[in-house]
């Protein structure tokens, strides 16, 4: 008996754990090199309906309700024009459906609408992930609600998402944006060139009264579903912190160096003046989050205070569950959500704060390939755009707006020059590429690198490796530096960086011994052999056969993916949309070009995410990965560089055999004709021709302007930039030859 | 010998040009693919009441066009009309005959105007410059342009048989028939500028266009001078070649020209 008692506890045991080891080679799968997130499993409703027939079905609505005639007015012009921003954002390829951390909201928003009694709003409700580093939550008047990666990476535990699905599920109910329109009477008319994102904000951003109802409402929403209130508070703690990162470490920049790489004092210097300047303003920025003045949301402190007030009222909060749905789950989502978050960083080409968050990542889940990735992806973007002279700010590098702890990291990255730069990064890259040795994108990454290193930053990296301890004449140096940091008025922590500089091969040259301290000098010598190896070869190959370069074939685009043509349409001095209109003539742009590269025997592949009952689920990962793809690429604005999003376009660009991708846009404006003298004068001196200038002078004005971009995916080249602008009617015979044009010129890459 | 320099250097002129169009016609796309076109024009000559004169009906033919690059085509045509100047309008330009008479009357010449039907043929080839407005979505062959015609033609009667001059002989008018039966072909070379315009229906290569022109004979071989205003003729073989040519002359001052064509990739 007890044999077989026993036989069992056995057959148990190995059962749960294989289940856990298997559960844990899963989470190490799926993190360890690290996949964008894709939209999964059945499409929502929002993706298969056109805008026009939502607009239409939110009318009849209102049509049936009894308001005033005034007030139906207002709610028609609201239904269009909330529809139609909507729906522009969900098919933006910027919204996740069906994944983990979608399906995890919808789990929490379930258990919330059910233990409030508000079974019929789970029917009205879809809930959607928002690929945003920026913390932010919207729920829109059709009941789509989106949380952004930025804000699911900040949160702490599954009762601080439920508040925020409580207060945004309360907008919702109180029809708060409808409100805010009447209010106003008049709806922020989406411009061009506005971030799908700025475009929302503007349509969902609400009064302080709404916000603090909201706030109310939510609270007690949570109160019924059972959730510690607490957590509540630290939600708006996180957010005044919004411009922190998620997670700090203190990552000194003397982490960074070795007993012979030491970054010189003049570098020091520079940085904590930068940090302190930076703290100075962040002390003034937390002071303006407090300031309820031209603000429509409530100060934070307030909202914190108010909260708080509530939570005394309802008693103690200990022992409330933090978790519902479930603590591993939400460790899954939130871990998903950063590695996302990184992603997203890199994709913005922010790669001083990508390579700070990597370290912050590091720490917290372990080393992973996924993270070795994105740190040599930093330093590597870093080290380009250097060489390239771009402004730093730009790349994740603005010292006073990287608030909290990767200041100094961030001051580094933006005071080093190209050869400090070159020099950090390659001690950084080798040790990356010896821990992963057989990554092929860490590899192209490395090379590329260090093709910079040798041809931009004119580095021989054979000498880094043969850079011997300069340790003489210490004495001299240290009284030198000792007047020098006398007269800075800062004191010097480091002789040895002294003596370095007074050897001739330091201040200028002190990054010659970032490789002094490793000890595996084989492999050492071995990588910066691969690494010269590589440059050389292609040089020395362009010189064996000049005459190949000039002999090459002329390009010839046969297969291309196109982001589907968007449009924007606008009517008179007021350039008033026709959202109706334009729906129309998106659809009408895809058969043309689709109908037109057929013409040019140029097989384009238009990816259809317009809302539509034809839309696919891969149309729509297809077009999520290559619009993050496009955006890095115009985020980074150069030629020649490896993108990180170039690995995950591989496949569907594969599937569809084709290596370009092209985007078009058309900016139409319709309206009166200006008097035009000179034509009536001349019209006059020609008299016959005065009853055609008549019928011209009345005539609408029409002009367009189409943007086409077409990118090369595997090499990130542009081949086909160009803008185009008429005075005429979108349509017929001038918009064929424009459009083949385009094709043709995109074909033979002119 | 003039002639045949001129001939010469059209002919090179018009070589070069082909040359060129073989050797560029690579970089334009065309309209969908459709780089020449083949065109039946018609040039109802309307705007001739501008000069004033005798009506005159509609010239047709035919034309290539080819386009080199997506601002320039070439094109060669060759147009035809037979037109024939009415009776009295034969009279419009004022052109007077001075013959010797034979009566040996005081005066030693006698005057006479003429009357009836004047037909002649004039059959031109030309080579036109078309400078495609691509500022404004032109794509040659497609679109708005600007251009010059060149063309050569030649003008030649065809029928004299009613042509009759009331002459005056001292006072004495009588009516006196000549006939010449070995007219000679005039050569006009004219230069046109125009703009037009040419729009295609859909993706089906079919195509109309219309043109508007000013121009003027730059030279022609008749005993005619262009810029002289004399208006007195020794012979009736001149006279009515004069004729011929101020008709010509007067109605190339301004024309529309409409046409429908077939591309050709």
């Amino acid at each position: 008996m007890l044999l077989k008692i026993f036989r069992v506890f056995l057959c148990l045991l190995t059962i749960t754990l294989s289940l856990e080891l298997r559960a844990q080679s899963l989470q190490k799968n799926s993190f360890y090199d690290y996949k964008p997130a894709r939209c999964a499993g059945e499409i929502p409703s929002d993706f298969l309906v056109k805008s026009s027939e939502k607009a239409e079905a939110a009318k009849r609505e209102i049509k049936d309700s009894r308001v005033s005639r005034q007030d139906k007015k207002q709610e028609f012009e609201y239904a269009i024009t909330s529809s139609f921003a909507v729906d522009e954002m969900l098919s933006s390829g910027q919204i996740l459906f069906g994944d983990s951390m979608s399906l995890f909201i919808q789990n929490v928003a379930k258990r919330i609408l059910e233990s409030n009694g508000e079974e019929e709003l789970l029917k009205k409700l879809r809930f959607y992930v928002l690929k945003s580093p920026i913390p932010n939550a919207y729920c829109t008047s059709n009941g789509a609600v989106l949380v952004s990666v930025g804000l699911l990476s900040r949160l702490e535990n599954e009762a601080q998402l439920a508040f925020i699905l409580s207060h945004e599920i309360q907008h919702y109910i109180l029809k708060h944006s409808l409100k805010e329109y009447k209010k106003i009477n008049t709806m922020k008319n989406a411009s061009s060139g506005q971030r799908l994102e700025d475009k929302l904000s503007d349509i969902y951003n609400f009064s302080q009264e709404n916000e603090n109802e909201a706030d109310l409402n939510g609270f007690k929403m949570m109160q019924r579903a059972g959730y510690n209130l607490d957590e509540g508070v630290y939600v708006f703690d996180m957010l005044k912190y919004a411009e922190y990162p998620f997670l700090e470490i203190t990552l000194p920049i003397d982490s960074f160096e070795t007993e012979y790489y030491k970054f010189p004092l003049s570098l020091h210097t520079q940085i904590k003046e930068a940090v302190k300047k930076g703290a100075d303003g962040d002390e003034k920025h937390l002071q303006e989050q407090g300031d309820e003045t031209n603000k429509t949301h409530p100060s934070l402190d307030r909202r914190i205070n108010r909260m708080r007030d509530m939570i005394a009222a309802d008693g103690n909060q200990k022992g409330k569950p933090l978790y519902l749905a479930g603590k591993e789950s939400f460790n899954y989502i939130s871990k998903m959500a950063r590695h996302e978050l990184l992603l997203l960083y890199l994709r913005y080409a922010d790669y001083g704060n990508a390579y700070y968050l990597a370290e912050v990542m590091q720490k917290l889940y372990g080393s992973s390939l996924f993270i070795a990735k994105v740190k040599a992806m930093s330093i590597y973007g870093l080290a380009h755009h250097s060489s390239l002279k771009h402004s730093m700010d730009k790349y994740g590098c603005n010292v006073s707006r990287s608030r909290g702890e990767w200041r100094p990291l961030i001051a580094l990255f933006s005071k080093m020059d190209l050869k400090e730069l070159s020099a950090f990064g390659s001690r950084q890259i080798y040790f990356i590429k010896k821990e992963y040795k057989d990554d092929p994108f860490l590899d192209k990454v490395s090379r590329d690198f260090f093709r910079i290193v040798q041809s931009n930053a004119l580095i021989r990296i054979s000498d880094l490796a043969l850079a011997k301890p300069q340790l003489e004449n210490n004495q001299d140096t240290t009284e030198k530096s000792d007047e020098t940091d006398n007269n800075s008025g800062i004191k010097n922590p480091r002789n040895r960086v002294k003596r370095n500089a007074s050897t001739g091969a330091s201040m200028g040259t002190y990054y010659m011994q970032i490789f002094t301290d490793i000890k595996d000098r084989e492999y050492l010598q071995k990588f910066l052999k691969e690494m010269q190896y590589s440059e050389l070869s292609k040089t020395e190959g362009e010189k064996q056969d000049p005459i190949a370069k000039k002999s090459k074939p002329e390009q010839v685009v046969t297969q291309m993916v196109m982001f589907p043509p968007q449009i924007e349409l606008s009517y008179g001095s007021e350039n008033k949309r026709d959202l109706y209109q334009e729906e129309d003539y998106k659809e009408f742009l895809v058969n043309k070009w689709d109908e037109l590269g057929d013409k040019a025997n140029l097989n384009i592949d238009v990816l259809r995410t317009n809302m539509d009952q034809r839309v696919s689920l891969e149309a729509i990962n297809d077009y999520m990965a290559l619009s993050d793809w496009i955006i890095e690429r115009l985020n980074n604005d150069t030629q020649d560089m490896v993108l990180f999003n170039g690995e995950f376009v591989k496949e569907p660009m594969q599937r569809k055999n084709a290596t370009h991708v092209g985007w078009v846009s058309y900016d139409y404006k319709q309206g009166k004709r200006k008097f035009s003298p000179e034509y009536m004068l001349y019209s006059m001196v020609f008299y016959p021709t005065f009853p055609l200038y008549l019928i011209w002078q009345f005539s609408r004005d029409y002009q367009f302007n189409e943007y086409c971009v077409v990118f090369n995916t595997q090499t990130g080249k542009a081949i086909h930039v160009k803008r185009k602008k008429f005075s005429s009617r979108l349509q017929g015979d001038l918009l064929n030859a424009q459009i083949y044009e385009t094709l043709y010129n995109v074909k033979y890459g002119k | 010998m003039k002639l045949i320099a001129f001939i010469k250097k059209t002919t090179l002129l018009s070589f070069s040009l082909a040359v060129s169009v073989v050797a560029l016609a690579q970089n334009n796309p065309g309209y969908l693919g459709y780089k020449k076109s083949v065109d039946l024009t018609v040039t109802p000559m309307f705007f001739n009441f501008i000069a004033g004169g005798p009506s005159m009906k509609p010239a047709v033919g035919v034309a290539y066009e080819m386009a080199t690059k997506s601002k320039l085509s070439i094109r060669f045509g060759l147009s035809h009309v037979n037109n024939s100047v009415t009776q009295q309008n034969l009279d419009y330009y004022g052109l007077t005959l001075s013959i010797p008479n034979n009566s040996g009357s005081f005066s030693s010449n006698d005057y006479g105007n003429a009357y009836g039907n004047l037909n002649y043929s004039y059959t031109a080839f030309s080579i036109a410059p078309r400078f495609f407005k691509t500022h404004k979505g032109a794509v040659a062959p497609y679109g708005g342009y600007w251009g010059f015609d060149l063309s050569l033609g030649n003008a030649k009667v065809a029928n004299d048989d009613n042509v009759v001059y009331k002459m005056n002989d001292n006072g004495t008018t009588s009516e006196r028939n000549f006939t010449n039966d070995a007219w000679k072909k005039v050569k006009v070379v004219s230069l046109q500028f125009n703009v037009g315009k040419r729009r295609y229906f859909g993706s089906s290569g079919i195509s109309a266009f219309y043109q508007m022109g000013v121009g003027y004979p730059l030279w022609q071989n008749s005993s005619m001078y262009l810029t002289n205003t004399a208006t007195y003729f020794a012979n009736h073989q001149d006279l009515l070649e004069n004729a011929m040519v101020r008709h010509i002359a007067n109605g190339s001052i301004m024309e529309i020209k409409f046409g429908v064509g077939y591309g050709i990739k």
